[in-house]
C-alpha cells in the first residue's frame, strides 16, 4: 500500500465522504464504492478518462477556434494527432454511459471498436453541435447563475451550433481521416488567458483543450448532472428539487432520475410503481447529483462482487462499520479491485475479500468487516430475491464447522459408508481429514458461500424460470445467522426425493446421506427450528464400537448400527418420527433382500417412494414387509422366524399407536421414512463391511499374538 | 396533561399503543422496478398512522412530528420475518393504459382501460405478523389530546393500516404513561438511532441496521424528508440492544425500555 493511495483516498473522502456515516442501506454502499473509485483513479468524479485506455494509439481530432480572430465562425480548423497517453486529460472526457447519449464532455467518444471516416465524421463530429444545444450547457452563458467564463462557451456554440459550419467541419474531418480506428474528436481554442476569469494555467494567447478551462467543467458537470434529472421523463420535463440527500444528510438540490448500477430504480415503467410521478422523483428517493454520480462512478467496483452461478446473482459488497478513514478505504478498494468476475463463480467473493483482509489487516477484517448481499435472477427484469446487510462470515464459518464436525462425526462412521459411495456427492465427499484443518474449513465455507451447501439436499430450481429461487433465499438466512424451519427443510427434501425418483430404481441412499448431513450441520450450528437436536447423543461412539467387542456377526453388528443410529434426540423424543423411520429401515433392508436374495424385479422401496407415502400407505408398506420377511426367512431356512428381528421387534413397539392417529406432518413422516429406506438399504452391504474390517482385525490381532 | 420534551428529546409523559397485522410494507426508497420493505415501521409512517387515528388531513401534521415537538419511540413485539409475494398488476398510467375506444363518434365516446393485457408481476416484499409497540408524545395539544381519546375509545378517523391500505392493522391502548430517564447504557428494547459501530455486541444476539425516515415537511404542495435515521435494532423481539453512544439516552415507560427521537 503506497502512501499515494492513501492520500488520494484522503481527498476524496474530504471532498464527498465528509458526514463519516458508516454504510446501511444499498445507496450508502454504492456512493462510498464511488468514493472509493474517485480515490483510485485521477479523473476525478465526473471525468472518465480511463475510457479512453481502449483508444490510445487510435486518433483524435481536434476543432480548432481562434477566438482571437474577429470572425471565429470562419477561422476554424482541424487537426489529427495519434491519441496517446499525456493527452488524454486535456480532453478532459466524461463519457455518458447510455449508448446512444451524447457524451457529458465537450469531448465526444467514438465506438470502441473504431469507426470509417465516413461514420466518424457524421456521427460523432456532428455530436459536437447536439451539445452545444443543450440547455445546462447553455446555462452556463445564459442563466443567472452562470459561470464567469461563459462566453467562451457561447463563443464556441455559436461556431459549432451553426448546422452549416457543423457540416463543412464534419466533410474536412472526413478528408483528413483514413481506415477504421478509435477515435474521438475535441475542441480547442485559442485566447488570451488574462480574458479568463477563473483560470490558474500558464498565462498568453494560447491553445487550450478542455481541460485548461474550468467553464468547459462546469458546463460538463452541468449537462451530466442535468441527466439525472430528466432522465426517461419525457419531454422537456424534469425532477428536481431542494431536499435533504439520503446518503450525506446535507441539504442540497436532489435529483430524480439518478444512475442506477443494479438497475432497481427507474421512472421508465411508471405502471411499476403506481403512483410515482416521474416529476417528482425527487422527494421518493432523495439524493443529490454529486451522490447520484458517485453511483454511476461505482459501476465497476460493484460489478467486481457479483458470484454468477445458475441463473442468479449474488453481490457480496463488503464494507466497513465504522469512520472511512483513507488507510480503509485503501484496504478495502484493494481487496475489492482483486477480485475477478470470472473466478468469483468458484471462489465466492465474500470469502476471497474476508481472507485477504484477514492478510492484511486483521484487526479491521475481525471487527469492522461486514458485507451487504443482494441476491437477483440474472436478466433485464430486475427482482430482488434476497437481501441483507451487515453480515459477517461468522455464521459461514459455525455452519462449515458443523458440517465438518457432522461429517466426522458417528452418523457418517464408519467411513461415511453409511449412506453409499461419497464419490461425487456434494458434502458427503468433503475430505475431513485431508490438507489441514485451514483449507478444510475453507472448503466447507466454500459450499456454504457458493450455495453448494443448500443446493445439495434441496429441491432443484429452473434456472431459465424468472422468479425466487428460494435456495438463494435459505443462502442469505443462514450467513445472516437466521434459523430454517425443519418443515421448510422436509418440504424441500421431499421435492427433491420427487426431482430424483424415476420410478424403476431406488432414490440413491446418499440423497438421504446429504440431506441428514445437512440437516444435523444446521442443528449443530443451531440454524434450525422446530425439531430436537439431529445430532446423535454424545455416547454413541461407533467408531469405538469395533474396538469394544470387535463383533463379526452380521446380526449383531446390524443391531448395534441401528441402536447408535436411532440414538440421537431427533428420532427417540418423537415415538410417531421413530415409528416413520423404523418402517422405512424395514421396507429399505426387505428391498435389499428382494434385489439381491430374491431377485425381484420391483423391490418394495420403489412401489412405496417416500414422496408419495401417507401415513396409511405407511402402515400397508410396513404390513407387507413383516410379510414378506416372515416368509423369506422360512422359505430361506433362515435361522428366525422373520428377517430383520432387530428392526421388527423396535418397529413393532414404536407402531403401538395406529400411524393413521398421528399428529406428525406430511412431510416430517415423509423424510423419516426416506432416511429410514436409505439407512436400511445399505444395513447389509455396511454389515458385511465392518465384518470384513474386524476379521480383517482379528487375524492382526491374532498374528500378533503368535509372533 | 400535555407533554413536555426536554433538550435531549425525553418526554415526562407519553401514549403507549401496540399495533399489529397479518402484513406489512414499508417501501424503501430508490426502488421502483422491485419493492423491498423497511423492518420496522418508519417514524414518518408511524406519524401518519397516528394522524390516520386522529383524523388530521393530508399534509397537516408535519409540524406536529417535527423535531423538538415530538417524540417516537418505536419496539418491534415480534420476530421479523418478511417473505416475497408476487401480484399481477395494471398500470394505471393514463397515457399508456387507457387505450380501448367505445361508442362512436356520433354518440358519446368513452375511453377506458384496457385490462386485458400488460398485466405485469410486481414483487412485494412483506412482513410477516408485524407487530409494534409505539410510545408518543407531541406537544401540539390538541392532537395529543384528540389522540388519547381516540385510543381510549378504542376509534379512529381513518383505518390505521402497515404501510399499504390493504394490511390493516389493529391497534391496542396500553394507557399514559411517566416517562423516566435511564442512566447510561442500559440496554433498550426499542429501536435505538446509533451507528452500529456504536453497539455493544452480546452473545448470540444479532443486530441488523436500517435508514429510514424520520421526519418530513411540507413542500411546494408535497412533502419531503428532512432528516433519515440510522436505526439499530434486533430481528428478535426478546432481544435488546446494548450500545454506547452520547447524546441517545434510554428512557423507562411502564414495563419498557426506550429510545425517543
Amino acid at each position: 500500500m503506497s502512501d499515494v493511495d492513501v492520500e488520494a483516498f484522503e481527498q476524496a473522502i474530504g471532498d464527498f465522504w465528509e458526514h463519516g456515516r458508516a454504510p446501511v442501506e444499498l445507496p450508502d454502499i454504492m456512493a462510498m464504492y464511488g468514493v472509493l473509485a474517485v480515490g483510485a483513479s485521477d479523473d476525478g468524479l465526473f471525468r472518465t478518462g480511463s475510457t479512453l485506455d481502449d483508444y490510445l494509439d487510435g486518433e483524435y481530432v481536434t476543432v480548432r477556434i481562434d477566438l482571437t480572430d474577429d470572425d471565429p465562425a470562419s477561422s476554424w480548423d482541424v487537426t489529427v494527432d495519434t491519441l496517446t497517453k499525456d493527452i488524454v486529460e486535456a480532453l478532459a472526457v466524461s463519457k455518458n454511459p447510455a449508448g446512444k447519449g451524447r457524451d457529458y464532455s465537450i469531448t465526444q467518444i467514438g465506438s470502441k471498436t473504431g469507426n470509417s471516416p465516413d461514420s466518424f465524421a457524421n456521427t460523432y463530429v456532428s455530436r459536437l453541435g447536439d451539445w452545444c444545444g443543450y440547455d445546462s450547457v447553455r446555462s452556463v452563458f445564459e442563466s443567472d447563475d452562470g459561470h464567469p467564463d461563459g462566453w467562451v462557451v457561447e463563443a464556441v456554440t455559436d461556431v459549432l451550433g451553426d448546422d452549416e459550419t457543423l457540416d463543412e467541419i464534419a466533410d474536412v474531418t472526413e478528408e483528413l481521416l483514413a481506415g477504421t480506428a478509435e477515435r474521438v474528436v475535441t475542441v480547442a481554442v485559442r485566447l488570451d488567458t488574462s480574458d479568463l476569469e477563473d483560470y490558474d494555467g500558464p498565462d498568453g494567447v494560447q491553445w487550450l483543450y478542455p481541460d485548461g478551462l474550468p467553464v468547459m467543467n462546469e458546463a460538463m458537470r452541468r449537462y451530466a448532472g442535468e441527466n439525472m434529472a430528466d432522465k426517461n421523463i419525457g419531454g422537456s420535463r424534469i425532477s428536481r428539487g431542494p431536499g435533504v440527500d439520503a446518503v450525506n444528510g446535507s441539504e442540497d438540490t436532489l435529483v430524480g432520475t439518478p444512475q442506477s448500477p443494479f438497475g432497481l430504480f427507474s421512472v421508465k415503467h411508471p405502471d411499476n410503481q403506481p403512483s410515482l410521478d416521474r416529476t417528482q422523483s425527487w422527494r421518493n428517493y432523495p439524493v443529490s447529483a454529486e451522490t447520484a454520480m458517485l453511483f454511476k462512478k461505482a459501476e465497476d467496483l460493484l460489478e467486481k462482487t457479483v458470484m454468477r452461478r445458475g441463473g442468479m446473482e449474488v453481490y457480496a459488497l463488503p464494507y466497513f462499520t465504522g469512520e472511512l478513514t483513507p488507510e480503509k478505504a485503501s484496504a478495502l478498494y484493494r481487496a475489492i479491485q482483486s477480485l475477478d468476475v470470472e473466478q468469483n463463480k468458484k471462489e465466492p467473493p465474500m470469502g476471497v475479500v474476508t481472507y485477504d483482509l484477514e492478510e492484511y489487516a486483521p484487526e479491521l477484517a475481525e471487527q469492522e468487516l461486514r458485507y451487504y448481499l443482494l441476491t437477483m435472477p440474472i436478466g433485464d427484469d430486475k427482482h430482488v430475491v434476497a437481501e441483507s446487510n451487515a453480515v459477517t462470515m461468522y455464521h459461514a464459518r459455525q455452519l462449515a464447522d458443523a458440517l465438518l464436525a457432522t461429517l466426522a462425526g458417528p452418523s457418517f462412521a464408519p467411513a461415511r459408508s453409511n449412506f453409499g459411495a461419497p464419490t461425487n456427492w456434494p458434502l458427503l465427499e468433503i475430505d475431513t481429514e485431508g490438507p489441514g484443518e485451514t483449507a478444510r474449513r475453507r472448503r466447507a465455507t466454500k459450499d456454504i458461500l457458493l450455495g453448494a451447501f443448500i443446493d445439495a439436499g434441496f429441491q432443484r430450481r429452473d434456472t431459465d424460470k424468472v422468479g425466487d429461487d428460494f435456495r438463494r433465499v435459505a443462502d442469505h438466512r443462514l450467513l445472516a445467522g437466521e434459523p430454517l424451519r425443519a418443515e421448510t427443510l422436509f418440504e424441500e427434501y421431499m421435492q427433491r426425493f420427487s426431482d430424483e425418483f424415476d420410478g424403476t430404481d431406488p432414490v440413491p441412499s446418499q440423497l438421504a446421506g446429504m440431506q441428514l448431513a445437512q440437516l444435523e450441520s444446521l442443528s449443530r450450528a443451531g440454524l434450525v427450528d422446530g425439531i430436537p437436536p439431529v445430532e446423535p447423543a454424545p455416547t454413541t461412539e461407533w467408531t469405538t464400537m469395533t474396538e469394544q467387542s470387535e463383533p463379526t456377526d452380521i446380526d449383531t453388528i446390524r443391531e448395534r448400527r441401528l441402536e447408535s443410529f436411532l440414538d440421537r434426540p431427533l428420532l427417540q423424543e418423537d415415538p410417531e418420527r421413530r415409528g416413520a423411520f423404523l418402517a422405512g429401515v424395514l421396507v429399505g433392508q426387505v428391498s435389499w433382500y428382494q434385489e439381491n436374495e430374491r431377485n425381484v424385479g420391483r423391490p418394495l422401496d420403489i412401489r412405496t417412494p417416500a414422496d408419495e407415502i401417507t401415513a396409511r400407505g405407511l402402515s400397508q408398506a410396513v404390513r407387507t414387509a413383516l410379510e414378506k420377511a416372515k416368509i423369506y426367512a422360512a422359505e430361506d431356512d433362515y435361522s428366525s422366524d422373520i428377517l430383520y428381528p432387530e428392526v421388527v421387534d423396535r418397529l413393532l413397539d414404536a407402531l403401538e399407536a395406529d400411524p393413521e392417529d398421528w399428529t406428525l406432518s406430511k412431510r416430517d413422516l415423509q423424510f423419516a421414512y426416506s432416511l429410514g429406506q436409505a439407512f436400511g438399504r445399505r444395513a447389509m452391504p455396511v454389515a458385511f463391511e465392518i465384518r470384513g474390517q474386524n476379521t480383517s482385525t482379528e487375524s492382526e490381532v491374532t498374528a500378533d499374538a503368535a509372533d | 396533561m400535555t407533554p413536555t420534551i426536554d433538550s435531549d428529546g425525553i418526554p415526562d409523559v407519553c401514549l403507549s399503543l401496540e399495533i399489529r397485522a397479518d402484513w406489512g410494507h414499508f417501501k424503501k426508497y430508490g426502488r421502483t422496478a422491485t419493492k423491498q420493505t423497511f423492518d420496522v415501521i418508519p417514524r414518518t409512517t408511524a406519524a401518519g398512522l397516528l394522524a390516520a387515528i386522529v383524523g388530521a388531513p393530508r399534509d397537516s401534521y408535519y409540524e406536529t412530528f417535527g423535531e423538538g415537538q415530538s417524540a417516537v419511540a418505536i419496539t418491534p413485539m415480534a420476530d421479523l420475518r418478511s417473505l416475497n409475494i408476487p401480484t399481477t398488476g395494471v398500470g394505471t398510467d393514463p397515457d399508456a393504459a387507457a387505450s380501448q375506444r367505445a361508442g362512436s363518434r356520433r354518440s358519446r365516446s368513452i375511453m377506458y382501460q384496457d385490462t386485458t393485457q400488460h398485466r405485469q408481476i410486481h414483487n412485494y416484499e412483506v412482513l410477516i405478523n408485524p407487530a409494534y409497540r409505539i410510545d408518543v408524545a407531541v406537544e401540539n395539544e390538541s392532537f395529543y389530546t384528540d389522540l388519547r381519546q381516540h385510543l381510549e375509545a378504542g376509534t379512529s378517523t381513518y383505518p390505521p393500516s402497515m404501510g399499504l391500505s390493504e394490511y390493516l392493522a389493529s391497534v391496542e391502548y396500553l394507557g399514559e404513561h411517566q416517562v423516566e430517564r435511564l442512566p447510561e447504557s442500559e440496554p433498550v428494547d426499542s429501536v435505538v438511532p446509533v451507528p452500529l459501530a456504536d453497539t455493544i455486541p452480546q452473545p448470540g444476539v444479532a443486530y441488523r441496521v436500517e435508514r429510514s425516515p424520520a421526519i418530513m415537511e411540507q413542500h411546494a404542495g408535497g412533502r419531503r424528508t428532512t432528516r433519515l435515521d440510522d436505526l439499530v435494532y434486533t430481528p428478535h423481539a426478546e432481544d435488546s440492544v446494548r450500545f454506547d453512544a452520547e447524546n441517545v439516552h434510554a428512557a423507562s415507560v411502564d414495563d419498557a425500555t426506550v429510545v425517543f427521537r
